[in-house]
């Protein structure tokens, strides 16, 4: 449904994007993710024809962005990062000024027109002027003029900016609602948005796909080891002596434990694809200790983001 | 798709306070020049002595008045067009609507069609509300109407050539007061580049005065089409068009 190939642009002597390659399968939903200036925007921008690649090619729904513009552009729905919105106008006759402009149906146009306005919760300010209304119900006109003329693809640069957390549970419901009718790409800051929305995860950094993934798949191929949880009481040497000679276990420190919480937190890293848990019980259990917690834990989406952003920078922060 | 543009623009005007204040400019500067022309006019005409003065025996309405008009007409479309084709391009850039337009599935002429026929539109207008001036004229002398047509077609052309040179100042800024200014000085160096040099003798001389805007209006105001003048304000515009295009398509590649 999307597909770019070694996307590059290139401003003055300024590589915006290199060789970026991607695909987004059929009524999926992927988000980017990156710092400022990783060029996020400048892929969505091309995506949605606004701006040409200087090399590679883009596809949206089977239309070459460059070749085949205005059939991509019909397939495409897109809310920009800053969105412009005409002021003088009312909510409703803007969506009906884009329905057209989009060339939709005229039959269905008002019908398209009123369901995209319940969808994004602007029916009952549909007779307001663009100019009077706040900033989260601008962002819904937004997506709205996103949304009209059913489109199939559709490409959301920071869909909930300026919303407040009411409206950006709206949004993200509407958003995940779309999943599997409508092909998705969105760039956010915000982590939780991602895993939340998202089955799929870009992370962009310095022009170029520097992981992509499940946020699962992320986490393990970033994670170079298992690491795991220990909650135990004991003698503090006793138990990292015995825990660090278990075969695969390869560093064991003490960690402070949560505000409120008393009993010692431990954190054992060990190989990848062994599980010593079975082990590490016994081992506790025949040295007297008391056994309250073990768990494995997988790297936060969080952790992802930064290890691959930073990369050996985050590992010295470690 | 220009359609929908052409509409939404017009809606624009007409919701704008900004050029109901411009229209009424217009009124009172048009009213102010065409009606001292025509009660001078009617001063001289009806004092003998003055006649005597000014060294005439019979009087000409359309020459002291109709001609006067139009020059009036043609020299104030230099403030008028600049100030409506500024915001064009300029103001959607700067408000980043422009951003949105460009990925619907419209063309780049298609949006420079709408919005050019729209401000068309509102100068058509604005300068038609001038023919009671002729009217008032025809009211009280004989005027010759194949003199005002062909100034009224004059002026028209004249139109077209500045909004197409105002719309390419438009496209290549985001600022409107640039756009503007762009606009207006460059339309008074086309509008004056004849006067100026036209004393020079050679190439340089005859190039200005062929390039000249106000050379080529002088014809219509006289009741003469001649294929030379039409043609060039129709090439005038063509090529400020294409300039048109030719920035918006430059400016897609730089963003």
């Amino acid at each position: 449904m999307i597909i770019a190939t070694n996307l590059t642009k290139i401003y003055g002597k300024t590589k915006a994007i290199t060789s970026l390659n991607f695909r987004v399968a059929k009524g999926e939903i992927v988000g980017f993710l990156g710092p400022n200036g990783a060029g996020k925007t400048t892929t969505m921008r091309i995506l949605t024809c606004h701006t040409p690649p200087t090399s590679g090619k883009a596809s949206m729904a089977g239309f070459d962005v460059v070749r085949q513009s205005l059939k991509a552009r019909r397939k495409t729905g897109y809310l920009p990062e800053t969105i412009g919105l005409y002021e003088d106008m009312t909510v409703l006759s803007y969506l009906e000024f884009m329905a057209e402009i989009k060339n939709s149906d005229r039959t269905s146009r008002s019908k398209n027109v009123s369901k995209t306005m319940e969808q994004t919760g602007l029916s009952k300010v549909c007779h307001r002027l663009i100019r009077n209304l706040s900033k989260g119900f601008r962002q819904r006109v937004g997506l709205a003029q996103a949304l009209v003329g059913n489109p199939e693809v559709l490409i959301l640069d920071e869909p909930t900016v300026g919303l407040d957390p009411a409206q950006i549970k709206e949004i993200r419901t509407l958003i995940s609602s779309m999943r599997g009718t409508k092909t998705i790409i969105l760039s956010t800051h915000i982590l939780p948005e991602v895993t939340a929305v998202c089955s799929r995860i870009a992370i962009i950094n310095l022009g170029k796909i520097a992981a992509i993934g499940s946020p699962g798949d992320l986490a393990k191929q970033m994670a170079p080891d298992q690491r795991i949880v220990l909650k135990a009481t004991g003698q503090k040497d006793a138990i990292i002596s015995r825990v660090f000679r278990i075969p695969g276990v390869l560093h064991i420190q003490q960690q402070k434990p949560d505000q409120g919480e008393t009993i010692p937190l431990y954190l054992i890293d060990i190989k990848k694809d062994i599980d010593v848990r079975k082990v590490i019980s016994s081992t506790l259990f025949n040295a007297g200790c008391q056994l309250y917690e073990l768990y494995p834990v997988s790297l936060s989406l969080e952790d992802v983001y930064m290890k691959t952003v930073m990369g050996e920078d985050f590992k010295n922060r470690d | 798709m220009w359609y929908p543009i052409y509409k939404r623009e017009i809606r624009a005007y007409l919701h704008s306070p900004a050029i109901y204040a411009l229209g009424g400019i217009f009124f009172f500067l048009t009213a102010y020049f065409c009606l001292g022309m025509i009660v001078e006019y009617s001063d001289i005409y009806n004092d003998y002595t003055m006649r005597q003065v000014y060294g005439m025996k019979e009087m000409n309405v359309t020459e002291w008045v109709i001609r006067g008009a139009f020059g009036v007409f043609n020299f104030l479309m230099l403030f008028l067009i600049p100030v409506i084709s500024m915001r064009l391009i300029a103001e959607e850039r700067k408000s980043k609507t422009f951003e949105i337009l460009v990925t619907c599935p419209v063309r780049d002429g298609e949006i420079l069609a709408g919005k050019f026929l729209a401000a068309l539109t509102l100068i058509i207008l604005l300068v038609s509300s001038s023919i009671i001036y002729p009217l008032i004229v025809e009211r009280y002398s004989q005027p010759e109407w194949r003199v005002i047509i062909s100034g009224y077609l004059g002026l028209f052309l004249t139109i077209l050539a500045y909004l197409a040179f105002g719309f390419f100042a438009s496209s290549i800024t985001e600022n409107q007061i640039i756009a503007g200014f762009l606009s207006f000085s460059g339309l008074l160096f086309f509008y004056l580049v004849g006067d100026v040099t036209s004393s020079k003798e050679g190439w340089l001389g005859r190039l200005a005065s062929e390039i000249s805007l106000r050379q080529h209006t002088l014809s219509f105001s006289q009741g003469v089409l001649e294929a030379k003048d039409i043609f060039y304000f129709i090439a005038f515009c063509v090529f400020f068009v294409f300039l048109s295009l030719e920035s918006l398509k430059i400016r897609r590649w730089k963003i």
